[in-house]
């Protein structure tokens, strides 16, 4: 009897849905719909069955978030897009390559100058040459020399620390 | 050291100006983009690493022996008890790798950096990985990866092969610009950071950072949804460098902003009265 009741009930409302217009529809819809979990969860919970059925509603949203959206498919290329891609690509890696090249150039030359300048060093005063070439235990940089900004900011140390 | 760092950013500017009129094609990117640490370290704490790292190869050589007379000494004057024959050899440690000489092109780096959540909570349920995972990705902006245990806990009740913790490991670009973010907005907001510790590395060039929950708010995109996390945890970063001992390591991650200290003896154990 009671079962008969509810499916009647149903057809009723569905029948009344369809006489609203379409924004009521979507407030009707909003007010009473719900996840597909949550009459599980509701049924779990009454019954005292497993924590992971009855755990915070924000999980809802963070699954879909991270889990709702196909990821992006890389565009289809045809043949010439493609030899075209591989170019720029190419071209971006022989800049880079250069870039690389010039700068491990300049490493090299400093080096050499720096190791000239020991060994003259070596010839012209022993003391002093042992003395550059004391190394201190645990040297790291000062902390005032910040990383370089272009926005640095108005109050840049506080000097109360 | 203080003339290099200030000349740098003047240097930038001109220079990209100068090549841009040489190119045939003036409208594509000279530079391109390249991360803050990235120009930082490639312009200035390179060099700066190498001229405060080198050894000229005589004095060197004469070090390593010094070196050698001192472990064969400890070697041979045993101190202690001699060893029982019959017991089994305690397990060798491998023997770090030696130090390499330094020259222009092999100033440490950093490798990568891992960020590491332990969820705790995901033993009891599991969606509070969830909230580790989307907090991984939205500090870094990149996918975290499970982890599942390997071995059994029974006092945590605890399985072989349960997810409990989530990581990210991040390279490149993107470990340069979460290590900016780590540096100049997330340490200073920081209640009580007082810096690594001067012992601070693994010995083979890794350190560690580890954060409390409150820490993890302070990052600027977690600002905007922390109300979306049911679950707000503490995480560790462990940083990844070329070095091959702790001092260059600890000269490195200087360089970058990380602050070091020596460590203190709390005042109780200096005074006695």
């Amino acid at each position: 009897m009671n079962n008969a009741f509810c499916q009647l009930n149903w057809i009723l409302i569905k029948w009344i849905k369809t006489v609203l217009s379409t924004r009521t529809q979507a407030a009707l819809h909003r007010a009473t719909a719900t996840t597909r979990g949550a009459a599980k969860r509701e049924k779990a919970a009454s019954r005292g069955g497993p924590s992971h059925l009855t755990s915070d509603p924000r999980y809802e949203s963070i699954k879909q978030i991270m889990f709702q959206e196909e990821p992006r498919q890389l565009p289809k290329l045809t043949s010439e897009d493609l030899e075209r891609h591989q170019t720029i690509l190419r071209a971006w890696e022989v800049v880079r390559m250069e870039e690389r090249r010039k700068r491990r150039g300049e490493r090299e030359i400093k080096f050499k100058a720096m190791e000239r300048a020991y060994e003259a060093l070596e010839d012209v005063d022993q003391r002093l040459f042992r003395a550059a070439c004391v190394r201190e235990a645990n040297v790291v940089f000062p902390r005032q020399m910040r990383v370089p900004t272009e926005t640095p900011a108005k109050k840049i140390w506080n000097y109360l620390e | 050291m203080y003339g290099l760092a200030a000349r740098s950013s003047f240097t930038f500017a001109s220079k990209a100006a100068a090549t841009a009129t040489k190119r045939m094609f003036a409208a594509s990117a000279t530079q391109g983009y390249q991360t803050r640490l990235g120009q930082y370290y490639q312009n200035t704490l390179r060099d700066d690493i190498t001229i405060l790292e080198y050894i000229p190869p005589k004095v060197r050589a004469e070090q390593q022996a010094a070196e050698e007379t001192r472990l064969q000494a400890a070697r041979e004057n045993l101190t202690g008890t001699p060893p029982n024959p019959t017991k089994k050899h305690k397990k060798v440690r491998m023997p770090k790798p030696k130090v390499p000489v330094v020259t222009a092109h092999n100033a440490p780096f950093v490798k990568s950096v891992t960020v590491h959540i332990r969820c705790r909570e995901a033993l009891q349920n599991k969606h509070h990985l969830l909230s580790a995972l989307m907090a991984l990705q939205v500090i870094t902006g990149v996918r975290g990866e499970v982890i599942k245990s390997k071995n059994d806990a029974s006092t945590w009740k605890l399985r072989k092969g349960m997810p409990i913790a989530a990581k990210v490991e991040l390279t490149g670009d993107r470990m340069l610009e979460f290590l900016d973010k780590l540096v100049e907005v997330v340490l200073p907001r920081m209640k009580e950071y007082h810096g690594l510790r001067m012992s601070a590395g693994d010995g083979s060039g890794g350190f560690t950072l580890g954060f409390d929950p409150s820490v993890i708010g302070l990052f600027p995109e977690m600002e905007v949804v922390y109300d979306q996390f049911p679950l707000i945890t503490g995480f560790h970063v462990n940083i990844n460098t070329t070095a091959v001992r702790n001092p260059s390591g600890r000269l490195l991650l200087s360089g970058f902003g990380l602050p070091f200290v020596h460590a203190r003896k709390p005042a109780s154990e200096t005074f006695m009265l």
